[in-house]
């Protein structure tokens, strides 16, 4: 749908939020913790990030999402950053709730890293009018870099606790987690070092594995990527995926229209039937059962074991 | 005591127009049986179509809902909701009041003046003025105030733990299932009684699709059975009262006793609470009011030819398939 940009603000001296209203007619509600498409028509190409949105679920005049400029963007922040004014246009798509609260659980463990504080800033919003017990612990590097910190250390007195690594340590996981009484869920956005710190605590510590809930903001590093050969069943054709380039990649050079989300592995939407060939799968979004079976793939991050795949395309 | 064998109650109430019939959501698209999760996005339909609103209003609307008080009049647990659910249920009387009164400004209105909202229900001759987000100021809960005036079957699931989960709906005319049986269990678990599709893998794919639902987005998919005489309270808790009427079909009242009747689901995520809804929209048409479309008739009498045994006996038809069968037979080519 299309909005007009009715606000950006700095925030920090990486992070902007845009203030984004409806063209005509309403935006969409949305509940915490969820995450708009935005599409962001860059030089060269057009190309769609997700980012959470920031602003209450409890009102409908605008939706608000928070930024922070990536060096190593793929040019969708720097546009955003850079190109984008206030009164420009910008297309989004319906929000999706990857990172939901659960309703039944007794405690909510709130846990940021940097930039990953973003989708718990509409999640407060909830768990304040629901009135269920949480705590957020909120970690970064240096106070003038820490997106939303003078109004989360004001607003949530007695259930906030910050941790700036240029003076102190990160939190004890092992610590925080064991004090959480049974039934508690955590919740981790953030660098994938400290979501992984996190799900091993928890794991070690024998949560069960729904109570345990994290969005990641990246696909995981893919240290190991090789080049790989994909062969198209419908037409016969190949196609060559460069070491340094997604399957999805280079089926959207290739003019092969597979309907994506994420792009990172985490929602499930490019998912491809195959054929043959050994898959390596690096998503996380699936199950090992979903992962064993053998004959489908997710696009965007999942590639080929012994080079080459067989698509049902 | 004989059970009461049909005509049902009411039945006249329900008899299907021209219009109706010629709006009659017919679910097949070939000539054999083939299951499939068949999704769809919902109310992209032509003007007057079943399926141009999400949510459908027709002829039959103050029948159904004089019916639905009825049914719960004599079994209020047809309408549950667990207590996790009201967040859900704001949603859904939020869902209902906006499209009805966008998509029928006639018979529906729905004045906001911030959380103070005056719904105004013409067809029912309804006006009520209430606070959204405080229970106390509506008569019941949202989800059991609403669906008391709106066509078809509510449940909500709620979306968690990688599942979703039957906890509140408004059941009072299911095809054979009992919402007090099914509330609070997980998608496999409440598909469990049907038939081949676990192994098929279905429902694990149909989950996982629905469970990324957008909100705005919502996906319809077609379910249909059979049913004898116009009973719309099918449901499990009434089986002694309808299901020896199986046995009474002959080839002599078939046309007018035995109904196809079609479910048009419609799925719409639930914005606030992150869960999902599930409107069960019932169409019932006798066969006598199918035939008028000759075409349907041919096509539905090869659907039946080609059903598995075990989706007829798991729908409920293995007793009078046959006749229906043959009742139908003028209706294919080259019939002598």
């Amino acid at each position: 749908m299309k909005t007009r940009v009715a606000k950006i603000e700095q925030l920090t001296s990486r992070v902007r939020r845009f203030t984004l209203v409806a063209e005509r007619g309403s935006l969409p509600v949305c509940s915490g913790g969820s995450h708009i498409g935005v599409v962001l028509p860059t030089p060269g190409r057009t190309i769609r990030n997700s980012y959470s949105i920031t602003s209450s679920p409890y009102q409908r005049s605008f939706l608000q999402i928070v930024v922070q400029r990536d060096p190593q963007s793929r040019g969708g922040s720097a546009w955003l950053h850079e190109v984008l004014r206030e009164g420009d246009p910008l297309e989004i798509t319906n929000p999706l709730n990857q990172f939901a609260l659960a309703r039944n659980a007794t405690r909510h463990l709130l846990i940021a890293g940097g930039i990953g504080i973003t989708p718990f800033i509409s999640q407060i919003e909830s768990l304040r009018r629901w009135g269920v017990p949480f705590e957020l612990h909120y970690i970064y590097r240096g106070v003038e870099n820490a997106a939303f910190l003078p109004q989360l250390r004001d607003g949530l007195r007695g259930l906030f606790t910050g941790y700036d690594t240029t003076i102190s340590s990160r939190p004890d996981l092992v610590s925080l987690l064991s004090r959480q009484p049974v039934g508690s869920h955590v919740y981790v956005c953030g660098p994938a070092s400290l979501i992984d710190d996190v799900v091993a605590s928890a794991t070690s510590l024998g949560w069960p594995k729904h109570h345990v809930h994290f969005e990641r903001f990246q696909p995981p590093p893919q240290t190991t990527a090789r080049p790989f050969v994909a062969k198209l069943a419908k037409t016969g054709r190949e196609i060559h995926v460069p070491a340094e380039a997604t399957l999805l990649d280079v089926l959207e050079r290739e003019g092969i229209a597979v309907p994506y989300s994420c792009r990172i592995g985490g929602c499930g939407t490019c998912e491809v039937a195959v054929v043959g060939g050994e898959i390596d799968h690096r998503d996380h979004c699936w199950t090992d059962e979903d992962r064993s079976c053998g004959t489908r793939l997710l696009a965007c991050v999942s590639r080929a074991r012994n080079g080459h795949l067989h698509l049902d395309l | 005591m004989n059970p009461p064998v049909s005509p049902p109650p009411m039945a006249d109430r329900f008899r299907n127009s021209p219009t109706a019939i010629a709006r009659f959501p017919f679910p097949f698209l070939g000539d054999s049986y083939e299951y499939s999760v068949n999704l769809v996005k919902a109310g992209q339909g032509a003007p007057g179509a079943f399926d141009e609103h999400w949510f459908d209003v027709d002829e039959h609307y103050v029948a159904e809902m004089e019916l639905r008080e009825q049914v719960l009049a004599e079994d209020p647990d047809r309408y549950l909701s667990l207590p996790h659910t009201m967040d859900h249920q704001w949603d859904v009387l939020e869902m209902i009041m906006e499209r009805y009164s966008a998509d029928y400004p006639r018979h529906f209105s729905l004045t906001r003046e911030g959380d103070r909202w005056t719904w105004e229900n013409r067809l029912l001759g309804l006006r009520d003025t209430f606070t959204f987000g405080d229970p106390l100021t509506l008569p019941r809960e949202p989800l059991d105030y609403i669906t008391r005036q709106a066509q078809g079957d509510w449940i909500v699931l709620d979306q968690r733990e990688g599942d979703l989960w039957l906890d509140a709906g408004m059941l009072t005319f299911p095809a054979d299932w009992s919402l007090k049986f099914d509330l609070g269990m997980s998608f496999e678990e409440w598909h469990g009684p049907v038939p081949l599709a676990h192994e098929a893998g279905v429902f694990k794919r149909a989950k996982q699709f629905l469970m990324r639902i957008k909100p705005g987005e919502p996906w319809q998919r077609f379910n249909w059975t059979m049913t004898i005489g116009r009973r719309w309270d099918t449901s499990s808790e009434t089986y002694d009262q309808w299901g020896v009427d199986r046995t009474a079909v002959t080839l002599e009242n078939a046309g007018e006793k035995v109904h196809l009747r079609v479910e048009v689901q419609i799925l719409p995520r639930l914005p606030r609470s992150n869960g999902l809804l599930f409107l069960i929209r019932t169409y019932l048409i006798s066969l006598e009011e199918l035939a008028t479309n000759p075409a349907w008739a041919k096509r539905l009498r090869r659907v039946l030819q080609s059903l598995p045994p075990e989706i007829a006996d798991y729908k409920g038809l293995t007793r009078y398939r046959d006749t229906v069968i043959e009742w139908l037979s003028p209706y294919e080519d080259h019939h002598p």
